[in-house]
């Protein structure tokens, strides 16, 4: 893969030797990519900081271990994180809370335009709503903007079953949200 | 050369944006775009809307304990190898105190044998070595 042009090769380098600068530097870049890919996956806020933060705590720890060839280290963090967010979205299933997270779809607003907030959580509750590996595959390709091989190898699926993937949930997501136009 | 049903299978797995299709198929439906503009430009214009929807969900961002509990549990910054190498043998301190010492002969036979103008240059330049002595030994 492409390794040896990993951009985070460097700074993984010197968070290894526990450079300050460099651990916030990584933090910085990877932190909301983190965030936003575990808010989307579970659609709670909470549920999503927890993972996040294990994900930096394995981070730290794999850093003075990292041997550059196998993966790009943001493919790694994205593999830990999904491994995370689905570990809690079996749990949900195995273990039926009173009060799901699930967000709630209050339907068009009457005779009025919609504002992007508005928009925003009507999408979120549509996303809520998709099959989780139809849900992943959309917050990989569109909110992550990896490639569709590396999407696709994250999911350890063919190209062809993301595209199926994305198709699928895109043409669920426009259905839910026909009645915005 | 791609056709009309490949393009909009693209656009509805990928969105409306041909430059976030995958690189291998962005310059064939680049030409057909430019073959059969109309439809290209319904079928994109349908997916663009879907993407504007999407990027309308912003979620919040990290917070500041979040970013605090990540970072107390980074790594610690490492001491140099040569200062636990010091510390490990206790040279450093025996450095220190065969230097004291050597300047501290150096006062007694100057003060015997030195005018007293120069005597109080050699004051100084201990005191100054003082100084170095106690930010030595803070380090180590």
């Amino acid at each position: 893969m492409a390794a040896a042009t990993d951009p985070d090769e460097e700074l993984l380098g010197r968070v290894a030797l526990g450079d300050p600068t460099a651990v916030r530097a990584l933090m910085a870049r990877k932190l909301p990519r983190i965030n936003g890919l575990a808010q989307r996956m579970l659609g709670d806020g909470a549920e999503a900081e927890d993972v996040a933060q294990e994900v930096f705590v394995r981070a730290w720890r794999q850093a003075p271990k990292w041997r550059p060839g196998a993966a790009r280290f943001d493919t790694w963090l994205h593999r830990v994180a999904l491994n995370l967010c689905y570990d809690r979205l079996r749990r949900r299933r195995e273990i039926p809370t009173e009060f799901p997270p699930e967000q709630i779809d209050e339907g068009p607003a009457p005779d009025r335009g919609l504002e992007a907030a508005e928009v925003g959580s009507r999408v979120a509750a549509a996303m809520a709503r998709l099959p989780d590996r139809q849900r992943e595959a959309v917050v990989l390709c569109h909110y992550q903007e990896l490639g569709n091989i590396e999407a696709a190898g994250l999911m350890g699926v063919s190209v062809e079953a993301l595209e199926s993937l994305l198709s699928r949930g895109r043409r669920a997501l426009r259905g839910a949200l026909a009645d915005m136009r | 050369m791609m056709d009309l049903d490949r393009f909009a299978a693209l656009a509805e797995a990928y969105g409306g944006d041909v430059s976030r299709w995958p690189a291998d198929e962005r310059e064939d439906a680049t030409l057909l775009m430019s073959t059969t503009p109309e439809a290209a430009a319904t079928v994109l214009a349908r997916e663009s809307d879907l993407d504007w929807a999407l990027d309308a969900w912003r979620v919040p961002a990290a917070s500041a304990n979040l970013q605090a509990a990540i970072l107390a549990c980074a790594p610690a910054e490492r001491a140099p190898p040569w200062r636990g190498w010091l510390w490990r043998t206790s040279l450093g301190a025996g450095l220190m105190a065969a230097g004291v010492a050597g300047v501290m002969a150096g006062v007694v036979v100057s003060g015997a044998v030195a005018p007293i103008g120069e005597l109080e240059v050699i004051t100084a330049a201990v005191s100054a070595y003082d100084t170095l002595d106690v930010d030595l030994v803070g380090d180590v």
